[in-house]
């Protein structure tokens, strides 16, 4: 099963992230029998238009990812992760490997929106316009 | 415009006369930058002040929290929703290229490779992008509710409607961004009865941002309303430049004239050649009317009405 997860750095020893948009990278990698296989990370670029949330959830849907591993997402990226069936899963402080670790043996919990629903942004929200 | 300037000495203050001798209707924005010095506290006072002797329409473009209405003791009417523009997705003509995607700056429209592409309704800004890119007419104008428009008379003395004052206002949907659509559409509203009203007053939101240069576009007259504190003064700053790059004739306002250093923003007034016209002391007559949800009556009130009236339409009194 494919999964993604944000972390703040390139490899399965960096910290895993608190952010989803605005997370330095994402990395994706084949979990098959606890094993991880194929682990490719993808620059996550801050953005200065609206909807960083959004783009790296179409990472994670280009990716073709089964599940997402992040501290927090924010009301737009989760509506994309619902719309392309994407699980989310609750970080825990500590290494990429670590939750990926976690994660396949069922120890992480489902996340559910940071926000309630509405026109909220998620972190890092523009303000006035 | 029908506009002249011109300088004169007075008391050591450069005033600026604005001289409109064939002009019917003034409309002016209250405006100031900084949140809470005044701004609808002195739009609500100077509409009832004006509304003595002229017909007055006050509309309040702060659309993320209007509250002239909870000042001023109008009806309050429902007029009509807002919309703004959403664009809707037919998957039968759609190729899957993800032009539509591409081309939003919101990132509204999601696409996935191989899969439909799907709208953020809350994150659309309605500007039609998306339409214009798709190369295969899968996309079409559709809408969304962004805000509703209001309007009230004014209520003197409880029951009795006045005529002479209407309030229009707006509020907007939590959560929702688009200000300035709300705003115009507003505007758009009241353009339609302008020509019943001698003097509109737009009371703008804080700040220099797009809802604000859409609540003051086309106005005649700007009233920057600050206070003598160094945040005012810096805000101040702000607004002038941009009424500077909109061409607007600007006045100043001081409103709690009596707290603070009056030096910061006269100072302000010098260096960027605004006249300095009014100044509204800290006084616990204002503050217990304000604090109450009260309109404001006050003598620096009607000089300031007086002041437009007879200065800058050239002394024509109704």
């Amino acid at each position: 099963m494919k999964i993604a997860i944000a972390a703040s750095g390139e490899t399965l020893d960096s910290q895993a992230s608190q952010v989803f948009g605005r997370s330095s990278h994402l990395i994706v990698v084949d979990l098959v029998d606890g094993d991880l296989k194929d682990v490719k990370s993808i620059p996550n670029p801050p953005i200065t238009e609206g909807g960083a949330g959004i783009k790296s959830a179409r990472f994670v849907g280009d990716e073709k990812a089964e599940a997402l591993i992040s501290g927090s997402v924010g009301p737009n990226a989760f509506e994309v992760l619902k719309q392309l069936e994407i699980k989310t899963y609750q970080m825990v402080p500590g290494t990429v490997e670590q939750n990926l670790t976690l994660l396949s043996q069922g120890k992480l919990e489902e996340l559910t929106p940071s926000a309630p629903q509405g026109r909220g942004m998620g972190m890092g929200g523009r303000g006035r316009r | 415009m029908a506009w002249e300037w011109g300088e004169e000495e007075e008391d050591n203050k450069i005033v600026c006369i604005i001289f409109n001798p064939g002009k019917h209707l003034m409309k002016i924005a209250i405006t100031g930058g900084k949140g809470g010095t005044g701004k609808s506290t002195i739009s609500t006072a100077l509409a009832m002040e004006l509304s003595h002797e002229h017909k007055v329409l006050l509309i309040d473009a702060d659309v993320e929290c209007p509250d002239d209405h909870i000042i001023l003791p109008t009806t309050r009417e429902k007029v009509k929703n807002v919309h703004a523009m959403l664009p809707s997705f037919n998957p039968e003509n759609c190729s899957k290229c993800g032009s539509c995607s591409e081309v939003c700056r919101e990132n509204a429209v999601v696409f996935i490779k191989d899969k439909y592409p799907f709208i953020i309704s809350r994150q659309c800004n309605g500007c039609g992008a998306c339409l214009l890119a798709c190369p295969s007419s899968a996309l079409k104008e559709g809408q969304q509710v962004i805000g509703t428009i209001y309007q009230g008379q004014h209520q003197q003395p409880p029951g009795r409607n006045s005529n002479n004052l209407l309030l229009v206002w707006s509020e907007m949907d939590v959560g929702c961004e688009s200000t300035s659509l709300v705003v115009n559409a507003t505007r758009e509203y009241a353009a339609s009865m302008v020509s019943e009203y001698d003097h509109v007053l737009i009371d703008t939101a804080a700040g220099t941002h797009c809802n604000v240069i859409s609540a003051m576009m086309g106005v005649d007259l700007a009233l920057a309303v600050t206070e003598p504190t160094p945040l005012g003064k810096h805000d101040l700053k702000l607004i002038l430049q941009l009424l500077k790059i909109m061409k607007i004739p600007t006045q100043i306002i001081v409103n709690k004239s009596t707290i603070g250093d009056s030096n910061l923003i006269e100072e302000v007034s010098r260096d960027n050649s605004v006249p300095l016209i009014q100044e509204i002391p800290y006084e616990r007559e204002i503050l217990k009317k304000h604090s109450r949800g009260q309109l404001v009556i006050h003598k620096t009130i009607e000089e300031l009405a007086n002041t437009i009236t007879v200065k800058f339409l050239g002394g024509t009194h109704k």
